[in-house]
């Protein structure tokens, strides 16, 4: 039996856990100390444990997984996404203990790793980039003309940044260069690298990306977009497949810059090259992440395939499957990521127990990725992603109806969810329109949104309080209440 | 009719609000208020709250006076008010008062027949090395004493019925 070792945890180990079984392969786990009895430990065949909580301590460890690719004899090491996933040392340790990594090479890794590099290679490969420019020893006057050509407003960003963090809105010549101080300050201290560049502002931004699937036989594909607009902090809350946005002329336009982009660093297995895209459906590219992306499971619902089972087999050496070639989408796909968070209290992850569990049943038009159960502590050691749903329909209105009666069938008791506040997204009326952007969440005010239905639930949740308060506390002798005809 | 006061402790924000529920007894049925008429129903061993056309999926957790709920994927978590008694009052008639939770009583003031004025004393209940005085909801007559000085009560407990007088 091939052996394959799971860098990750959560979630995603269980997810890929189930393409590796499908493949008969042996499953190797690691669980920190407080993951060791985690839902995902379950669907691994044997697990090895990282000693310590925190990531540095433990899943971020490099000589720690070095040790258990060894102890384990594992043959194959897929990442997941986050942690290692996109570093080249992982894939470096894989190379020196003889093991394949699953994922691209190591020039792919590398210059896609950072935004200046990649950003550069694009441009010259011909891959539409945001018109802007690198600071490097430049004039304040050659600055301010250069910005000038390129138009107002602009967007001042540290080269090492990420995460909304080291970026800057500028809207006119005036506050240019007091931006551009500031946050070379922010970028020495986040980053520790004070590299800058300026680049013009998309106004409506959506953030589109396309899934791409490469293999060592020279195919090199694009499985269509994914709208990924819908943010809180800078991060994905919702994905759909496809976007609304985008017609089959975009798509193909989309796809080709895509293929090309991977073309330019021979990518290999899957990759997810990101765009952000204008009002005028013109688009630019942003980033190319080098792993599986949390979102595929859109991709996979729509087009039929399963991407973790294709990397393992393309890692292996074989070519991408015939059935993924000749894939077409069908329907629409719509994820929602449940966080352990208080939505109301600017989104602030929930540490805690859960006292109880209830998740929708799946069914064809409803994918689960879970990775927690009843009786898990959710600590403050790791993204606090608790698990995915992904609905399918014919049609996008469908997608949505789906989606929004599995979220009614989800009951995570004990610590805080963005459940609730999902619904409010998929209920907004924009939203259904399918008008959204980057700015979705403020534009429409969902929070606001939020509190007041809430608000307006005080009704029924008298009702629902005041029926269990009777069905738990009934004595059929005593209590003097009739509860026949109600079973509770 | 029974009073249960909670507050919120989820969502954030809430915090301020309070949520009373008056359950009352009517032909053999249990009703919440007229304006929340509802009923609880099981499918599929799901607890379901139903109110009109409206369906929706219950999930509940009670741990000790808290009651985390998650109501059509609405979640809240409340913290009912302490309360040493439950009075189970029917609107014309008149009512009972069970104790809430395991006490001691310490003193006996009504007896049957005995005709009590609002806010009069009845009982002093001792639990948990407190002490408190249970007064009369309404006037009324006694129509039994359950209760006697120096008994346990369990939780749930009828302790007096009492017939409402005019």
């Amino acid at each position: 039996m091939q052996r394959i070792l799971i860098a990750n945890r959560g979630e995603i180990a269980l997810r890929i856990a189930k393409s590796a079984k499908k493949l008969g392969m042996w499953v190797i786990g690691m669980a920190s100390e407080p993951d060791q009895n985690a839902l995902f430990t379950e669907s691994c065949d044997e697990i090895h444990l990282l000693k310590g909580e925190t990531p540095s301590e433990t899943y971020l460890n490099l000589e720690a997984i070095e040790e258990i690719i060894h102890r384990s004899r594992a043959q194959f090491l897929h990442p997941g996404y986050g942690f290692l996933s996109e570093r080249t040392s992982l894939r470096d340790t894989c190379v020196k203990a003889g093991v394949q990594f699953i994922g691209p090479d190591f020039q792919a890794l590398e210059m896609m790793g950072d935004k200046i590099t990649s950003k550069r290679l694009m441009e010259e490969g011909g891959v539409p980039t945001i018109p802007g420019f690198f600071l490097d020893g430049m004039q304040d006057s050659e600055i301010l003309s250069q910005a000038e050509a390129i138009g107002y407003p602009l967007m001042v960003k540290a080269a090492a940044g990420g995460g909304g963090k080291g970026m800057r809105r500028v809207n006119q010549p005036g506050e240019l260069m007091d931006s551009i101080a500031s946050c070379r300050r922010e970028a020495r201290s986040s980053f520790g690298d004070d590299r800058i560049f300026v680049e013009k502002f998309i106004v409506n931004p959506r953030h589109i990306e396309v899934q791409i699937l490469g293999d060592t036989h020279g195919n090199l594909i694009a499985l269509g977009e994914r709208e990924c607009s819908i943010q809180r902090r800078n991060q994905k809350i919702l994905e759909e497949c496809p976007s609304s946005f985008v017609d089959q002329a975009v798509r193909e336009k989309l796809c080709e810059a895509a293929v090309l982009a991977g073309k330019l660093v021979d990518y290999v297995s899957a990759g997810t090259v990101e765009f952000v895209m204008g009002e005028d459906h013109s688009f630019y590219f942003l980033e190319m992440n080098t792993r599986l992306q949390v979102e595929h499971p859109v991709t996979e619902m729509v087009y039929g395939v399963d991407l973790v089972e294709e990397q393992i087999q393309i890692a292996k050496g074989y070519p991408i499957s015939h059935e993924v070639l000749e894939a077409k989408p069908m329907g629409h796909a719509i994820e929602v990521r449940i966080y352990a968070e208080e939505p109301l209290e600017n989104f602030m992850p929930s540490a805690g127990r859960i006292l109880s569990l209830n998740l929708p049943q799946e069914d064809r038009s409803l994918r689960l990725d879970n990775g927690v159960k009843a009786q898990d502590e959710i600590t403050i050691f790791y993204d606090p992603m608790l698990l995915k749903l992904i609905a399918w329909g014919r049609t996008r209105e469908v997608a949505v109806s789906r989606m929004l009666r599995a979220l009614e069938d989800v009951a995570v008791l004990g610590i805080e969810t963005n459940t609730s506040f999902l619904k409010d997204v998929l209920s907004d009326e924009a939203f259904q329109k399918g008008d959204i952007s980057t700015a979705f969440l403020e534009d429409r005010d969902i929070l606001a949104r939020h509190r007041h239905r809430l608000m307006k639930e005080q009704p029924a949740l008298k009702a629902a309080v005041g029926l269990l308060w009777v069905s738990q506390r009934r004595r059929p002798d005593q209590s003097g209440f009739d509860v026949k005809g109600l079973s509770c | 009719m029974l009073k249960t006061r909670y507050s919120f402790l989820k969502p954030a924000g809430f915090e301020d609000l309070e949520l009373t529920v008056h359950i009352c007894r009517q032909s053999g049925q249990v009703r919440i208020e007229e304006d929340v008429a509802a009923l609880l129903n099981q499918e599929e061993h799901q607890k379901v709250l139903i109110q009109g056309n409206r369906k929706s999926p219950l999930h509940a957790v009670f741990q000790a006076n808290r009651l985390y709920l998650s109501l059509a994927g609405d979640h809240f978590v409340l913290e009912e008010k302490p309360s040493w008694i439950d009075l189970m009052e029917d609107e014309e008639h008149g009512g009972e008062i069970h104790a809430r939770m395991p006490s001691k009583v310490l003193q006996v003031h009504a007896s049957k027949d005995q005709r009590v004025k609002a806010g009069e004393l009845l009982f002093i209940l001792e639990s948990m090395k407190m002490e408190t005085r249970i007064e009369a909801p309404f006037d009324a007559v006694v129509l039994e004493v359950l209760a006697e000085e120096g008994q346990m009560l369990a939780a749930d407990q009828l302790m007096i019925r009492l017939e409402k007088t005019e």
